[in-house]
């Protein structure tokens, strides 16, 4: 579904923020990718939608080169950002969540359907007339997450969807990221905070300073954390089972 | 954000960067008025001055252009505003087409003035740390009474600390709405509210925690300035560079010269 062939990319000053990077992201996978701060992931995750574009290799989106046409990756590929402030544009919930499909030049009744469902997903649909600002942490980052499903993209990318979250937001919003993997939607994330989504992942990728580390199923994965400075979950310092958030 | 230049300072240790900042305040002073004064002989003269700056100061010529792309647009209105509506008969084309050779010349001259303020300043908040230029906007409105020379001082240079911070916000805001397909709005108010809101909306909340924080760290506007003297090899260059906006000035090159042509 994605394919990263062999991605560099520099900043205008030549630090090299990402090298040599390798990937493929199967269609329905829920990928993980963490690694420290300033590691590179929110780097990479921006060239899966074409925000930025490779220095060298390439980003292919259902056999589609980002590089020749990124609008079909900004179509296929949403992406929730960290900070949901940045994100949100409308002044109400429901003027945010119609703003993707109105750049769609989608007609009324579709945007108004689009919205609606949106909404339903998140479980914002009494808020919708809601202003923005007056939402709490996990409400925004619910809307900035209609705001990309209105669009209807098939993956969906969440950038630390879980900072500054409480655990109400947490545990509100890894729901809804379940659910829609449960619907289908290929799901790519990334986080330094493993614990809280590590029960529910496909598949860990380890980036660290700008270099794809390893790739490979949780179990193989968790216990070679630590040696990339991200803090192993709780249960697997324990020894124990995975444990989900969503367990009560 | 490691790939932005203006508006930044970068540690060094070229001459620049070495120059006390107090004497480099009053260089830019020089300039920045002496700019506004010149024709295209002094422009001339002071874009090879500010291309040796920036060899000496080793600044990343790369990203600069690239920051300098925005300041295109401001300079590109700027420059049709004045070619199109300067009041002369002296018609490029027909008089349908509003465009005169003095209103050309007056862009030009325009827009190479303000491109190379916007240089000098880039060179001058590349070179020097911001607490250097906090304490010469101190020392320099010490002397001067009923002026709050601390708080000025701490307002500039909070001012240039976070319009680097405002110009990354804008640039999330952009990738964010761009993601959302933003950018294929064709009505450019829309594009513009939708990258506004956020931005004044995060900017004001980060101004709201900068003043608590302030507060907090126990900020006072009562201590006293610790500055040596100003070191008299650092005053040459200055009086120098002073000296030569001076020169090139009309006044002066008129003076000299005698009567010359107006757009010399």
């Amino acid at each position: 579904m994605i394919r990263l062939e062999n991605l560099q990319y520099k900043y205008a000053d030549g630090t090299t923020a990402l090298k040599s990077i390798h990937l493929e992201i199967q269609k329905g996978e829920f990928l993980l990718i963490c690694g420290p701060n300033g590691s590179g992931k929110t780097t990479l995750i921006r060239h899966l939608n074409g925000l930025l574009l490779p220095s060298s290799g390439r980003v292919v989106v259902d056999g589609v080169d980002t590089a020749t046409n990124a609008k079909h990756a900004l179509k296929r590929v949403g992406m929730v950002f960290q900070d949901a402030d940045s994100q949100i544009i409308g002044e109400t919930v429901w003027e945010d969540v119609a703003f993707g499909p109105e750049n769609m030049g989608l007609d009324s009744t579709e945007i108004q359907e689009r919205v609606d469902h949106a909404l339903d997903l998140v479980g914002l649909q009494a808020l919708a007339q809601k202003s923005c600002h007056l939402l709490s942490g996990g409400e925004k980052r619910r809307v900035a997450i209609a705001g990309v499903l209105a669009m209807q993209p098939a993956i969906l990318v969440f950038d630390e969807p879980f900072a500054n979250l409480d655990y109400l937001g947490v545990t509100q919003v890894l729901q809804q990221i379940v659910r829609l993997h449960a619907m289908g939607h290929t799901i790519v994330m990334t986080t330094h905070d493993v614990e809280k989504v590590v029960a529910h992942v496909d598949t860990i990728a380890i980036v660290h300073g700008g270099e794809l580390k390893t790739v490979g199923f949780p179990e193989k994965i968790i216990p070679q954390l630590s040696q990339y400075g991200i803090r192993p979950p709780c249960f697997s310092l324990f020894g124990e089972k995975t444990v989900s958030w969503l367990t009560e | 954000m490691a790939h932005r230049i203006g508006f930044h300072f970068h540690p060094g240790s070229s001459p620049l960067h070495r120059w006390d900042a107090r004497c480099k305040f009053f260089a830019m002073m020089a300039l920045t008025i002496g700019l506004f004064k010149m024709q295209f002989a002094g422009l001339t003269l002071f874009t090879l001055v500010m291309v040796l700056g920036f060899a000496a100061s080793r600044l990343p010529l790369k990203p600069f252009l690239r920051d300098c792309r925005t300041w295109a647009y401001l300079l590109s209105a700027i420059f049709l505003l004045q070619a199109l509506f300067h009041p002369s008969a002296d018609h490029v084309w027909t008089s349908s087409i509003p465009l005169t050779w003095t209103g050309l010349e007056l862009a030009t001259l325009t827009c190479w003035r303000l491109l190379l303020v916007l240089c000098f300043a880039t060179l001058f908040t590349f070179t020097t740390r911001p607490k250097d230029l906090q304490d010469a906007i101190t020392w320099l409105l010490g002397p001067i009474p009923f002026i709050p020379a601390r708080r000025v001082a701490l307002m500039v240079s909070l001012m240039l600390r976070f319009l680097p911070l405002i110009m990354d916000q804008a640039d999330e805001v952009r990738m964010a709405m761009k993601s959302r397909l933003g950018t294929e709005r064709k009505n450019p108010l829309r594009k513009i509210k939708g990258m506004a809101l956020p931005i004044f909306r995060k900017s004001l909340a980060r101004a709201d925690e900068l003043a608590l924080a302030l507060s907090a760290r126990g900020y006072r506007e009562d201590l006293p300035l610790q500055l040596p003297p100003v070191p008299g090899k650092h005053l040459l260059p200055t009086l120098a560079l002073a000296l030569l906006v001076l020169c090139s000035t009309p006044l002066v090159t008129e003076a000299i010269a005698g009567k010359l042509p107006p757009w010399f």
